[in-house]
This record gives C-alpha cells, structure tokens and sequence, in this order.
C-alpha cells in the first residue's frame, strides 16, 4: 500500500517527461507534414536536399 | 514606443507595394490603397466589432471577418499611414500581421503547431486525470483511506494545472481581453466555466468535498480538439494566395544577350526579359510565346481543363501549365504584376469582407452571451435551494454550452467554402454576398455584344462600290476586295475596337498595305485617315454608313445594313460585312438556366437585325435591340418593380451602372484588368458553363446556410434548458459545444467539394438539340 506513495507522484514526474518528449517533437516539425515524407523515397532526385516546400 | 516601431517599416514605399494594392482614385480623392491584414486573436464577433470600431475613423473602409481571421483596410496611405493603424490594432491586445506573400505561410504553420500542441497536452492530461479519478469513483464509503483520496486528488490537480495555464490559455487569454475592453466575447462564459471549475474543486481539494478535475480537463480537451478540426476545415474553405502562387516556379532559366542562360529568381524577372519554359513547369509571369509550339494547362487562371493550343505571338499567363514542348517567352509584365496576381488578390480581399447574414449573426451575439451569463447565474442562485452541492457544476454547464459561434459560423464558412469552390472552377465572387444574390436570381438578362457573342468577328462579304477600272482624266482610285481590303488594315492597324482585329485578320497575304498618315479615330463611328494610293495621298473613312457618307456620296447614311462602309475622297469605295460569332457554349448555357427555373432574356445596343438572329440562334423568345444605357437601366428597373431578382450579364467596363443596378452582375473578364471589371461575379473563361455550375452551387450553399442556422439554433435551445435542469455535466457540454460547431463548418464544407462532372451535362444539353450548333 505504501508503494502507492512513491508511484502515484511518479506517475505524474512521468506525464510531465511524456509532455517534454512530445513538445520537443512538436516545436522540431515532425508533425507538420505527415503525408508527403512517405513519397519522398519515389523523388528522383539522389540529394537529400532541403524538405521540399509545400 | 517599441511596438509601434515594429510596424514603421511599412510605411517604406517598396514595402507597401508588397502588402497593399492600389485602387483606382476617386475623383477629389487622395490615393486609395486596399490591404489585408490576419489578425491573430479573432474568434468573435465582439472582437470584429472593436477592431473596425477603433479604426473606422482613419480608413476609407474596414471590415474584420472572424471566420478567416482576415481584416480587409481601404486607406490613404498619406493621411493614416499603415503602421499607425496596425498600431491601433495591436494596442487592442490583437496580433495584426500584413498578408505579405511569404511571411503568411510560415506564421500560419507556427500557429496551427502551437495548437496541436495545446490539444496534446490536454489530452494526455486529461487521460492521466481520468486514472486518478477511477479509484474514488469505485470505491464506496470508507473502503479508501483518507490520506490516498487525498494523493489522488492532488495528483489530480498537479495534472490539472498546464491543462489550465496552458492548454486553455486561448480562451482565457481572449475572455481577458473582451473584460480589459468591457465588453462580452464568445470566450467568457466559457473561460468562466473553467475558472469557477477549477477554483471550485481546488478548494474542495482543501476541505475534502468533491473534485471535478476530470470534468474540466475532458471539456477544455473537446473544446480543443473542436477547434483544432474547425481550424482545419476552415483553412480548406480558403483558397489561400498561397495555393495560387504556389504553383509558380521558384527558378527560372532567364536567355542572356548573348545566347547563354542564366537560372534566376522569380523576383529577378522584369518585363520584356526573355526566358525558357521547359515541358512540364508553370509559366513564371504574364508574357507573349517568342519560339515554340505547345499545349497548355490554364485550369488554375479559367477552371478550364481542356488543353488550349498556343503558337509564337500568343500571350501566356502566368501559372498556366507547359504541357507538350519546350518555349522561349518574352514578359510582357513583370511576376508581381500578372494576372495570376490579380485574381488571388481579389479572392484575398473578398474571402476579408464580411457578408450580409453574418453581420446580423454578430449582432446578436452580444446580447446572446449577456443572456447566457445571466441565465448561468440565476441557475447558480436557483440551485442553492434545490442541491446547493450541484448548484456549481450546472451553472459550469451553462456556461460552457451555449455555443454562439455555431450561429456565427454558420453563414461566412459556407459562402466561403462556396466562393473557393468558385475560384477553382473560374468563377471569382467580388463578395461572399454575390453567392446570395445569385441563388436568389430568376431573371437572366444578357448583353449580346462581347457576352453571348465573342469580340471575334469574321468577314462575311466584301462589296466593292468604286470602279474596278478608272476612265483616264478622272482621278479615282481603281478598287477591287484585295485593295479594299489591304486600306482597310491599313487604317485599323492602331485600333482596339473587334472590328478593326477582324479586318487586320482578313488582310489578304502577300498585297503590301498601303501607308497611311494623319490617322484619327472616333469612338463609336469610325476611323479617317490619308492613304497613299497611286501616287496621292487621299482621304479615306472607314465605320459606320454615317461616318463614312459624310461629304460622300453613293452610301445611303439611313441604311441600316450591317457592315463597315469606306470612302475614298469622298466617294463610296466598298462595303466589309462582318458577322459575330456565338460564345461556345451559349445554347446550353441558356437551356441550362431555363430548365433550372430561371428566365433568359437578350437586351443589347446592337441593331435589331443582329440581335434578331442571335436571339433565333439561342431560341430566346424576349429580346430588345437598340436599347441605349439609358433604356437598359429603365427595363432593368421596371423588371424589378415587377418583383422579379435580375442577374445582368453584361460588359463589365461600359455596361457597369447598368450592372450595379442588378441585383447581382456578372461580366466576362478573359481581357482587361480584373479590378476594371465593377461586377459581382468574374467569369475568367471563355464558356458560360462556369455560369450555370455558380448559380447551382449559390442555391445549394443557401441551402447549407439555412440547415446551419436552424441547426445552431435548435441546439442552443434545446441544451440550454438540459444543462439548467441539472442533466448535462460539463464534460458533455463542452462535448456538445465542441461538436455543434464542427457540424456547422463540416456542412458548410461540404460546398467546396466539386459536384458531379458540370461538364458531362453541358455536352449532354447540346447533343440534346443538334440543330442549334453556335454559327
């Protein structure tokens, strides 16, 4: 029963690192353009330039 | 100040011409220029109201639309410059940013990834939350020990705590402002619903009574992921310039002096450049084909699909698609300047002005939320004697589920989604209101010249009246079709007006024109000039019978008969006869609108002959020649008077009071510039067929708007009295509020998918009366 005490806050320590991860992956782009990067590998060009503007 | 210095950069003339458009002068006025600024901030009406309240004093002309977020500003640039008005806005606590063609874009992407994020985070709060809660909802008296209950509930609040200060922190930030402004926004009641919520449970949390953290989180959570979807649709409605110009390259192969290519920037080209389109790319700005034989693709300029056949001398637009073989261009205007510019210039500035029926929705939200707020209120007071411990949470209710932005958002999204659709298939709507107004027309009434007929006259027939050959001693000029024909080139080479491209057209081949001087034109008569014919030079008139009888004989100036008459030295030289061709689809364009319900009538300036025949060739039975502006404009009103709603037809440059009197206008704009034209609905292509698929859709969104509103409506009054008796908790009010605007937008989205082949049905009336081919 007392383990409870130790998990439940961490459990929270835990959302707040889950929001951390998410706001990194969300400020870097990733959720931006999820539909064209899958065709990206059928582009003839061999450079991997810059993403390609929408 | 410091903000206001943020803007001063605007004043910059360069700057300036990248954001803001000149407008034709008025006379006696100081220079006009239109702009259109996004506004972030905007979510209601109490916030459009503000804006144009505090600016409407220093511009010509401002209208906010909430649902795009756009404000659309008519300003002297002398008098009150821009970065003074962006400053007022800003002091209201609104972020304004000029539509600047790029830096759109990107801030537009910055703000949909904040609030994917701020519904993220509600999100997994709100299923953490919902953990917490399980346990004290399951476990019945005393079965948990006190001090757990009360870990859980403080884990609750922990949880609870960036849900509040920083997913919700839109709609408190905007409540905020609405109370600083004392006044009520469509964000109070429920940034209200939140706070009491929270300070409510927070307290409990403190004394041990109930907690509704999990309530609160799951509504703020709906309420984002409502506005998140809306904020989509919304953005699909918008055929943004961005779409347009997108299609533009970003390079282009410009052709030096000397043979070689160098790769430039779009900004770097200037008219009368030279450069390369290879198969395939988009044609970078306006210009005419130098070299090279090719299809293209102006679906984006016409919502014409059909390939169009260009060869060397032909203008090109800018946008337009290179479909089969490499082209060498000379620019006639520079990229900034193309007619690509000017259509999503005028969908940005009508997509900013606020239509009819919306502005009588944001009159009525005002006191709408002060009723919301009073009635939440008197729910709090009246539940004091029923449940005191509930009396919190239904006032919460009350104030989380009326939802006045369903009824605001009902009109604008669907003429908005209706107006993109439009653009798409190349119809341009000046106003959202123009959509109304067209659905609503029954009478149709047509201009011949230039609308159901093309300006592209053929040669029908050539009479020559002076002899073929002169006796000696008379000094005559001896005349047959080939030198009748060759003067008469010769003195329309300057001219503009139809007539004069149709007999530059029929200039035969391989006779030398004569030269000709002292050339002087007189609109709506003719043109005389001196021609240097055998050796002399002699005068000559070229136009109607009048013009050409003067001090001529031989030409019966009362004839009527249709044609352009020349004289030479005052004698009767020959008559050109010229006939109109009809508009491709002009007969099943008429069926068309007749078999939806609507009458077609034919009222034109022309001679009756003429206007006669067209209206045998289109089977209209009502039609009036020889009607001057005068005529057109007394008709149009006794129509009206009759009770009847008239679309005008009609040239939008010299036929424009005649338009404005209408209750909707629509001109064909393939030529001048667009902002010339003074009707409601721009047709950019050569076919009717865009005409008949806008009525179509005008009547459908009208139909949406009207399923919007009775929907907004029968939602408010039927929650309102649910959440009042205590049966809607706040986390399905936030739900039903969420959802009822989303149906809203998702109806009106509805408008902007294309409806089924409009061009299967054209072709369909036409093979349906073979007879009727156009001459």
């Amino acid at each position: 029963m007392d383990i409870l005490y130790m998990l439940v806050p961490l459990s929270v320590v835990l959302v707040f690192l889950i929001l951390a991860v998410l706001a990194w992956s969300v400020r870097s782009g990733q959720f931006d353009d999820v539909e064209q990067q899958g065709d990206r590998i059928l582009e003839d060009n061999d450079s991997p330039g810059p993403p390609r503007p929408r | 100040m410091a903000r206001h210095a943020a803007y001063l950069h605007l004043d910059d003339p360069a700057e300036l011409a990248d954001v803001a458009r000149e407008l034709p002068a008025r006379a006696g006025r100081a220079r006009r220029l239109e702009t259109v600024l996004t506004i972030d901030g905007v979510h209601c009406a109490a916030c459009v109201v503000s804006i144009e309240s505090v600016l409407r004093d220093a511009v010509d002309e401002v209208s906010v639309n909430a649902a795009t977020r756009r404000a659309r500003l008519v300003f002297d640039p002398d008098a009150s410059p821009l970065s003074g008005l962006m400053e007022r806005i800003a002091q209201l606590g609104y972020q304004p940013r000029p539509v600047a063609r790029s830096a759109v874009a990107t801030a537009e992407a910055a703000g949909r990834r904040t609030s994917l994020w701020r519904m993220l985070v509600a999100l997994l709060c709100m299923m953490q939350v919902m953990m917490y809660a399980v346990p004290r909802y399951m476990a019945g008296p005393d079965e948990m020990p006190a001090d757990v209950q009360r870990l859980l509930t403080w884990a609750e609040w922990m949880l609870t705590l960036p849900v509040l200060l920083f997913a919700a922190g839109p709609f408190l930030a905007s409540a905020w402002r609405d109370l600083r402004a004392r006044r009520i926004g469509m964000d109070v009641p429920v940034s209200l619903g939140i706070v009491v919520t929270f300070a409510a449970s927070s307290s409990a949390a403190l004394s041990g009574g109930e907690v509704y953290f999990d309530s609160l989180t799951m509504f703020v959570a709906f309420l984002l992921v409502g506005r998140w979807l809306e904020a989509g649709a919304r953005e699909r409605a918008l055929v943004g310039v961005g779409d347009l110009l997108a299609r533009l390259p970003e390079t282009v192969e410009r052709l030096d002096e000397g043979g070689g290519t160098t790769v430039v920037t779009l900004r770097a080209l200037h008219a009368g450049d030279r450069v390369r389109v290879s198969v395939g790319q988009a044609v970078p700005a306006d210009g005419t084909i130098e070299s090279g034989h090719t299809h293209v693709d102006e679906s984006l300029l016409t919502g014409e699909s059909r390939p169009i056949a260009k060869a060397p001398g032909e203008p090109l637009s800018a946008g337009s698609l290179n479909l089969e073989g490499p082209l060498v261009m000379r620019l006639t205007r520079a990229p900034g300047a193309s007619r690509l510019r000017e259509i999503a210039d005028l969908i940005e500035s009508a997509s900013a002005r606020k239509p009819r029926l919306a502005q009588l929705a944001d009159r009525w939200a005002g006191p709408f939320l002060v009723g919301v707020l009073v009635l939440a209120g008197l729910a709090w007071v009246a539940w004091q004697w029923i449940d005191p411990s509930r009396a919190t949470m239904v006032a919460a209710s009350v104030l989380v589920v009326t939802c006045p932005c369903a009824l605001s958002l009902a009109t604008p999204t669907a003429l908005l989604a209706a107006a993109g659709n439009l653009a798409r298939s190349g119809v341009l709507a000046r106003s959202p209101q123009a959509i109304e107004y067209l659905a609503q027309a029954d009478a149709f009434v047509f201009d011949k010249t230039g609308t159901l007929t093309t300006d592209r006259l053929v040669l029908e027939a050539v009479h020559v009246d002076a002899p073929r050959d002169v006796p000696e001693g008379l000094d005559l000029v001896p005349m047959d079709r080939d030198r009748a024909l060759a003067v008469a080139a010769a003195l329309e080479a300057g001219s503009l007006h139809p007539l004069a491209a149709a007999l530059r057209r029929a200039a035969p081949d391989g006779v030398a024109l004569p030269d000709v001087r002292s050339v002087r034109e007189q609109g709506g008569a003719g043109i005389e000039a001196q021609v240097l014919l055998e050796g002399r030079w002699r005068d000559a008139r070229l136009g109607s019978a009048r013009f050409a009888s003067r001090a001529a004989a031989g030409i019966d100036p009362q004839a009527e008969a249709a044609g352009v008459h020349l004289s030479i030295d005052g004698a009767a030289a020959a008559r050109f006869e010229l006939t109109e061709t009809l508009r491709i689809d002009a007969t099943a364009a008429l069926d068309a609108l007749r078999r939806d319900g609507a009458s077609v009538e034919i009222l034109s300036g022309d001679a009756h002959a003429r206007v006669r025949r067209v209206a045998a060739l289109l089977s209209v039975a009502d039609w009036r020649a020889r009607a001057s502006p005068e005529d057109k404009l007394a008709h149009i009103e006794a129509m009206q008077q009759a009770g009847r709603r008239v679309a005008m037809v009609g040239d939008g440059i010299n036929d424009a009071p005649v338009l404005a009197s209408a209750h909707v206008s629509v001109t064909f704009a393939t030529a001048a510039a667009l902002a010339q034209h003074h009707a409601d609905l721009l047709l950019l292509g050569e076919r009717f067929e865009g005409l008949v698929r806008a009525r179509r859709l005008a009547r459908r969104t009208l139909r949406v708007v009207a399923q919007n509103l009775a929907f907004a409506a029968t939602y408010n009054v039927v929650c309102i009295p649910l959440a009042l008796a205590g049966l809607l908790p706040p986390w399905l009010a936030g739900t039903g509020m969420a959802a009822s605007s989303l149906v809203v937008v998702l109806n009106a989205m509805r408008l902007s998918r294309a409806p089924g082949a409009p061009q299967a049905d054209a072709d369909r009336v036409a093979a349906r009366r073979p007879g009727a081919a156009p001459a």
